[in-house]
């Protein structure tokens, strides 16, 4: 029985999971163009070529860690202040909680559209509101190359928030009323409250969502890929590992084909990934809290 | 009595309102209100015409007419990428359940050897971008003739999202009591029967998160199904809304864009509607429980 319930899933696992992304460290060691029998050996060549490239150093890894770090910051910032927030009886939580966890569930190409059209120079929401406030003498151009990585980041932003908050929330929820109450009484503020006493209890769903984060945007594609209307090479600004991978092996006008070296950007994600989860589950080791 | 005191603290502590409060109940509501106001705005919008759309960007529409949902629906396909993300996600979520239930309720309340190996082995995936294994995926589907395939999307949605659904439901079977299962063995009943007639049915609330929480995954899943598509007529509607927003960026025509961002929503929005519940317990159920 026990064979018969596990085999399904592990087949299909193993086959079209685990067996592609074990070959994929293979993969990354060949120069290869996906369509001849004739992988070529270079050992770290492709590794080596990555990491000497100064448009991958600034673009690519830029940004990648840009969405990581900044991207995080402010979304775990705006998660935990609106779930601290939703928390106190206000009125129509239920419904606000809805609107703001809903465009996590958005469809990341229509996010793209809708976040292009308010940064639009001339018919954009965002200018129109300036010209609105009589601020129309300023008109910025929200997409222009140097700037493109923050309109997008905002736009990632906008879209992640809404799930943390949700996680957020209810693992606050979860924290005795009691404990919470006593400290009033005492006279600590909502600050210390917020972090002696509510952090420490939701420590272990924080972390797994922190994990969870480095993991989402480490791969982050859709809306950066979907951004500016199906072009086949994104802008620099909307360029990271996952963009720039899928270009160099699939992208369609400019043609690459180069597996090898698409892969190895696919191994360094993994390493990026493996190095945050160790890095956060040491650092934030710490006894269970009982309550 | 306890209680009584309590609620008289509470109370006491409503009447203090900082200015914090004021300032965060401010936010709360400028989020709030930005979101509804960009909704109503392109539902709004997509029901103008071009011109009227550009000669007022904030008017209420005068005349709403349903032609550039008629427009994108048909004249640009999106009825065809509709019907093939339903194709596509439907089968998907169906057989994700149909192997990851019994899957998962073995690696739970089973003991056996590589147990622990097994169900670490499946977690791991949950960590895994991806990106790394795309290109030996594609060349693998390509030798088993399923590129540009609806099967071989459903089969590689299917695989993917084995580690996530596994890791959910096997922490929804531990939850359940033990004794059920020893009842079921006193009565005679086989290991399998009592999966499907009491178990299965007890996991009930499990099931339906893990299966909405990846419908909505894969309802808006891009990279795979760029990856492994490459006919139009196969496209899904992630797929068929980035090429649509290439041709009708370029023309400028933003109001049937919006028509198509609405009908794309739609289905979350529904999904969402009826079902917010178990995607949220679907949700705080994975980050909770490790």
């Amino acid at each position: 029985m026990i064979i018969l319930f596990l085999s399904p899933a592990l087949m299909l696992y193993l086959l079209l999971f685990l067996y592609p992304a074990l070959r994929a460290f293979y993969v990354s060691l060949f120069d290869w163009n996906g369509f001849t029998a004739n992988m070529q050996f270079i050992g770290l060549g492709n590794f080596t070529e990555l990491f000497s490239d100064q448009h991958f150093w600034k673009v690519v890894m830029a940004n990648t860690f840009g969405i990581i770090f900044f991207g995080g910051a402010l979304t775990f910032g705006i998660a935990f202040f609106l779930s601290g927030m939703i928390s106190t009886d206000l009125k129509g939580k239920k419904f606000m909680r809805g609107l703001i966890y809903f465009p996590s569930i958005i469809n990341p190409v229509a996010i793209a559209i809708l976040w292009s059209f308010i940064y639009n120079q001339q018919y954009g929401l965002l200018n129109g509101f300036l010209k609105a406030i009589g601020l129309g003498m300023i008109q910025p151009t929200w997409t222009s190359p140097d700037v493109l990585f923050w309109a997008i980041l905002v736009a990632i932003v906008w879209m992640y928030s809404g799930f943390y908050f949700v996680i957020l929330s209810s693992a606050l929820e979860r924290v005795p009323v009691n404990q919470i109450e006593s400290a009033k009484l005492e006279g600590a503020s909502e600050f210390r409250i917020f972090f002696t006493i509510k952090i420490p209890m939701i420590w272990d769903v924080l972390i797994t969502s922190i994990i969870y984060w480095c993991i989402t945007a480490v791969k982050e594609f859709s809306l950066l890929y979907a951004w500016g209307g199906g072009v086949d090479i994104p802008q620099p600004g909307a360029q990271n590992l996952a963009t720039y991978m899928y270009m160099t092996a699939f992208g369609r006008r400019l043609t690459m084909y180069r597996m090898g070296y698409s892969t190895a950007m696919g191994v360094i994600m993994f390493f990026i990934v493996v190095l945050f989860y160790l890095v956060i589950t040491r650092l934030t080791k710490r006894d269970d809290i009982q309550y | 009595m306890t209680y009584n005191i309590r609620s008289q603290a509470v109370q006491l502590f409503k009447k203090h309102v900082t200015t914090w409060d004021v300032v965060s109940r401010l936010v709360i509501y400028l989020w709030c209100g930005f979101s509804i106001f960009v909704f109503s705005w392109v539902i709004n919008s997509s029901l103008k015409s071009n011109h009227s759309f550009f000669s007022d960007i904030w008017g209420l529409v005068a005349a709403p007419n349903m032609g550039n949902y008629e427009k994108v629906w048909n004249n640009y396909h999106l009825n065809r990428y509709f019907l093939n993300s339903i194709l596509v996600v439907i089968p998907s979520v169906i057989g994700l359940i149909v192997v990851s239930a019994p899957a998962a309720y073995v690696l739970a309340r089973k003991e056996f050897p590589l147990q622990k190996t097994i169900t670490r082995l499946v977690s791991f995936g949950m960590g895994i971008p991806y990106q790394l294994l795309l290109v030996p995926l594609f060349f693998l589907l390509f030798n088993l003739r399923l590129i540009n395939s609806k099967i071989g999307l459903v089969l590689v949605y299917i695989a993917l999202s084995i580690p996530f659904t596994i890791f959910l439901l096997l922490g929804y079977f531990k939850t359940l009591p033990k004794s059920l299962e020893e009842a079921a063995e006193i009565d005679g009943c086989g290991p399998i029967r009592t999966f499907f007639q009491i178990m299965l049915p007890l996991a009930q609330n499990g099931l339906v998160s893990a299966a909405v929480l990846n419908f909505v995954g894969l309802w808006n899943e891009f990279l795979l199904a760029l990856t492994f598509i490459s006919g139009d007529s196969n496209y899904t509607l992630s797929m068929g809304l980035n090429a649509l927003q290439g041709s009708l960026q370029y023309t400028g025509d933003w109001v049937s864009l919006f028509a198509a961002f609405t009908l794309v929503v739609i289905p979350t929005f529904i999904m969402f509607i009826f079902l917010s519940r178990s995607i949220v317990a679907g949700m705080t159920m994975g980050a909770v429980k490790e």
